[in-house]
């Protein structure tokens, strides 16, 4: 999603939900439970996904939320320790874990350490400089990895449709072919004969 | 030398394709890169108007209506001009929309709208929760609210405690929204439930193809073909989203780490949820990765373990008992599917209308899908996939009769692959355009479809429907009665169990033995007084409610040593009891009326 539209969708989603606030505080609280349970959850993870498509995002954000949630209230029930307080929070706490860039902070927390072992001082902004470029780098790997994945569907699909349409094409100029060839050998026999007879009458 | 007048020499073979280069432009550009020719996609905000017409329509034709007034042929006998003419101008609306090839947006808007319209109307109209099963769901979600677990050896409902991942999940969802029951919840299940498949329907379908119209229309004739009610407040409802997002997950090139976890999370609260979906799902994953149309073959082992690990140690206590019965079904098919057509009820001809439009549905809907398989094949574009799927669900009929729901189920299964093979039938046979021929094809089979679809969705609607005043004497009987009562139910179709559901036995006199109805009939006073007179039970009620009585009345021609009572059976009951000095109603609305003893201590 480009900023434009998501900062739209942020807004008037807040509208929404402060006009539901202050007309009916209940039904406002029905809309945050929804959002709680059934979208924010997986919403992350599905992020994470890198599926490229909104509507699939969104499909698979909701189905995750739905199976954590079930996952949560289950264990919560088979444990006999039922909590709204804690079982939202479990939610929460899936829902924060799956916006966490954890494979960018890990690289982060890796590349410091291997820093201090190394002994390195202040190097005027360096560290800094190259620890951005890795980012960037990795960033556009992955998106080129998805863009391959992509590239792959449409190459096949465009592939399958051109080599069908030569096949096609093929045929019928072969058709073509084979009815020009006839008709030229049946010109060619009606050109020969007369001479055949010519000479035979000679 | 050429000849004057010669044809020419004949030609070579044609030029090779071009060979497609390596990509140059970068991820951007390719991601644009449509697999076809770029589709034309006229910004044609003119046809938005089309949805909120129809929406118009729909809402100003049925003001005013009474659902009481439901006829054989339920909420379809309250559609007049008014809604019939806004399903056809929506109709027209989204085909047009698929033969301008317009925005997504455009079509997903058509699309909601007639879920909205079709699901939602229920919910408006009736202002109760529709479907007798929908409450004891909701009974169900009251019972973990209320004691905060489940118990899996419960002598009533106990299979739901023993999958209960739905029901945990829906009153964690609850709870969260500040409602004491799940009531408001399980109203706007339906909708809900149809808004899920939409999007989920939508991403499994884009692992199919790359063609946007095939992909919308596939949805447009799967909604107008699954007229089979399995979008109530249920765990088949959920766990069926989530089986069609796990083939989704699995319909993709790569399978990465990531989708592995997310199927093991879907696979995970199937299992945990209900019983036949994860059977159905093992059987498709199976089948995926035999065929190759999927790699990855720990998918089926994951798929087994879960299922069979939560049935052998979660749900042991149900599991293990009912296995001579599961084992029993095995390799039944004509036995099994028989169950589900029996349960049809054809004693009018309204009834006959509404039994046949579904199965019509179903015919036409698999003749349509069964054309566009082989011209799929024709055009070395079979989509076996879709094929495998559409052909597995029949599988089930030889496991199990699932409570005579099987033919349903495996119809409900196989009706997204259905739809998506049909709507292949409806485009050009190169995937390429709408053309006009087609698009008056397409408005030919909804044409067709449609009728069909809401006679199955909408005609069983009298006895789906309650009233206020039924459930008020119901939610009376929950509050006052004490653990350990006794309930003496007309029959099983009134909304039963919603509310401290394990306080009560229950007796349902319709499916009393021959023997015993009989007898009962023969003096219902005085057989009801000897069992409400039983010293085992605290607190002992009669309830007769009016779709009680209508269930009753229905089934009655079909009366049988297992089934049913005589016609009219409850309206003398009712009658005999009000006549009695040993009975006093004890809470009475124009829609139901609650019998006990008059003298209740006395009697024990």
């Amino acid at each position: 999603m480009t900023r434009r539209p998501a900062l739209a969708t942020l807004l008037a989603g807040a509208v929404v939900l402060a006009a539901l606030l202050i007309t009916d505080p209940s039904a406002a609280r029905v809309v945050l439970a929804v959002a709680a349970c059934l979208l924010l959850p997986g919403l992350g993870w599905a992020r994470k996904m890198h599926i490229g498509d909104r509507g699939d995002t969104l499909a698979l954000a909701v189905v995750l939320s739905i199976c954590l949630t079930v996952a949560v209230g289950t264990a919560m029930a088979l444990a006999d320790r039922w909590s709204l307080g804690w079982g939202l929070g479990a939610l929460g706490l899936v829902a924060l874990a799956g916006f966490v860039p954890a494979q960018a902070l890990a690289d982060r927390a890796a590349a410091a350490a291997r820093l201090r072992t190394a002994g390195f001082g202040d190097d005027n902004g360096a560290w800094a400089d190259w620890f951005a470029e890795t980012q960037q780098a990795r960033t556009r790997r992955g998106q080129a990895e998805v863009a391959a994945r992509e590239a792959s569907d449409v190459w096949v699909d465009w592939y399958t449709d051109v080599e069908r349409r030569a096949e096609e094409a093929r045929a019928q100029e072969a058709a073509a072919a084979q009815q020009a060839t006839d008709q030229w050998v049946a010109w060619n026999q009606g050109t020969q004969t007369p001479t055949h007879q010519q000479d035979s009458q000679e | 030398m050429t000849t004057a007048g010669a044809p020419p020499a004949p030609a070579g073979p044609p030029p090779e394709p071009p060979q497609p280069g390596p990509a140059r432009n970068g991820s951007k550009a390719l991601r644009r890169q449509p697999a076809t020719p770029a589709p034309r996609r006229p910004a044609n905000y003119g046809l938005a108007v089309i949805p909120v017409a129809a929406a118009l329509l729909w809402v100003l034709g049925l003001r005013g209506a009474d659902p009481r007034t439901m006829t054989d042929l339920g909420l379809l006998s309250l559609l007049s001009a008014g809604p019939i003419a806004a399903l056809v101008l929506l109709c027209l609306g989204m085909l047009l929309a698929l033969h301008w090839n317009v925005a997504e947006w455009l079509l997903g808007l058509h699309l909601v709208t007639f879920l909205a319209l079709i699901h939602g109307t229920p919910a408006v109209l009736y202002g109760t929760v529709r479907y007798a099963w929908s409450y004891k769901h909701v009974g169900i979600v009251d019972y973990i609210l209320r004691t905060g677990t489940t118990d899996p050896d419960i002598a009533v409902g106990g299979i739901y405690h023993n999958w209960p991942g739905f029901f945990a999940g829906s009153a964690l969802l609850t709870d969260a929204a500040g409602q004491t029951d799940a009531l408001a919840i399980a109203t706007w299940a339906p909708l809900a439930f149809n808004l899920l498949n939409l999007l989920v329907l939508r991403y499994v379908f884009r692992g199919l193809t790359r063609n946007t119209r095939l992909v919308w229309l596939g949805l447009w004739i799967f909604f107008i073909i699954t007229w089979v009610g399995q979008d109530y407040f249920a765990p088949q409802a959920m766990a069926y989203a989530l089986y069609l997002a796990c083939i989704g997950l699995l319909l993709r090139r790569s399978i990465t780490r990531s989708v592995v976890a997310a199927f093991v999370l879907v696979v995970s609260a199937v299992a945990a949820s209900h019983q036949i979906t994860p059977m159905m799902l093992f059987i498709a994953v199976t089948a995926l990765v035999l065929l190759r149309r999927t790699p990855g073959w720990y998918l089926p082992v994951i798929t087994a373990g879960a299922t069979a690990a939560w049935a052998l140690i979660a749900a042991r206590s149900y599991t293990v008992p009912g296995l001579t019965e599961m084992i029993g079904s095995l390799g039944q098919p004509v036995a099994n599917a028989g169950q589900t057509l029996d349960k049809a009820v054809v004693e009018t001809t309204a009834q006959l209308l509404v039994v046949g439009g579904g199965r019509f549905v179903v015919v036409v809907a698999t003749a349509v899908a069964l054309i566009g398989a082989w011209r799929s094949w024709r055009a070395r574009g079979l989509g076996i996939t879709a094929v495998l799927l559409m052909a597995l669900p029949a599988s089930l009929v030889l496991l199990t009769g699932f409570g005579g729901e099987v033919l349903f189920r495996a119809f409900l299964f196989a009706a997204p692959f259905i739809a998506f093979l049909a709507a292949a039938a409806c485009l050009p046979r190169d995937g390429r355009g709408f053309p006009v021929q087609n698009l008056v094809l397409t408005s030919l089979l909804t044409a067709v479809l449609l009728p069909g679809f809401l006679l199955g969705y909408y005609g069983k609607e009298q006895q789906n429907y309650f009233t206020p005043a039924e459930l008020q004497a119901v939610a009376w009987v929950d509050e006052q009665a004490r653990p350990g009562s006794l309930l003496v139910e007309g029959s099983r179709n009134y909304p039963a169990e919603f509310r401290n559901y394990e306080h009560f036995s229950y007796v349902r006199l319709d499916e009393e033995p021959a023997e015993a109805t009989r007898t009962l009939l023969l003096d219902p006073a005085a057989r009801l007084e000897e069992w409400l007179g039983d010293s085992r039970y605290t607190d002992a009620y009669v309830l007769i409610t009016r779709n009680q009585k209508s269930a009753v009345n229905t089934q009655s021609p079909r009366w049988s040593p297992q089934q049913s009572m005589p016609y009219g059976s409850l309206e003398s009951i009712e009658t005999a009891l009000r006549r009695s000095p040993a009975f006093r109603v004890a809470y009475a609305t124009p829609d139901a009326t609650v019998f006990e003893l008059a003298d209740p201590e006395g009697e024990r």
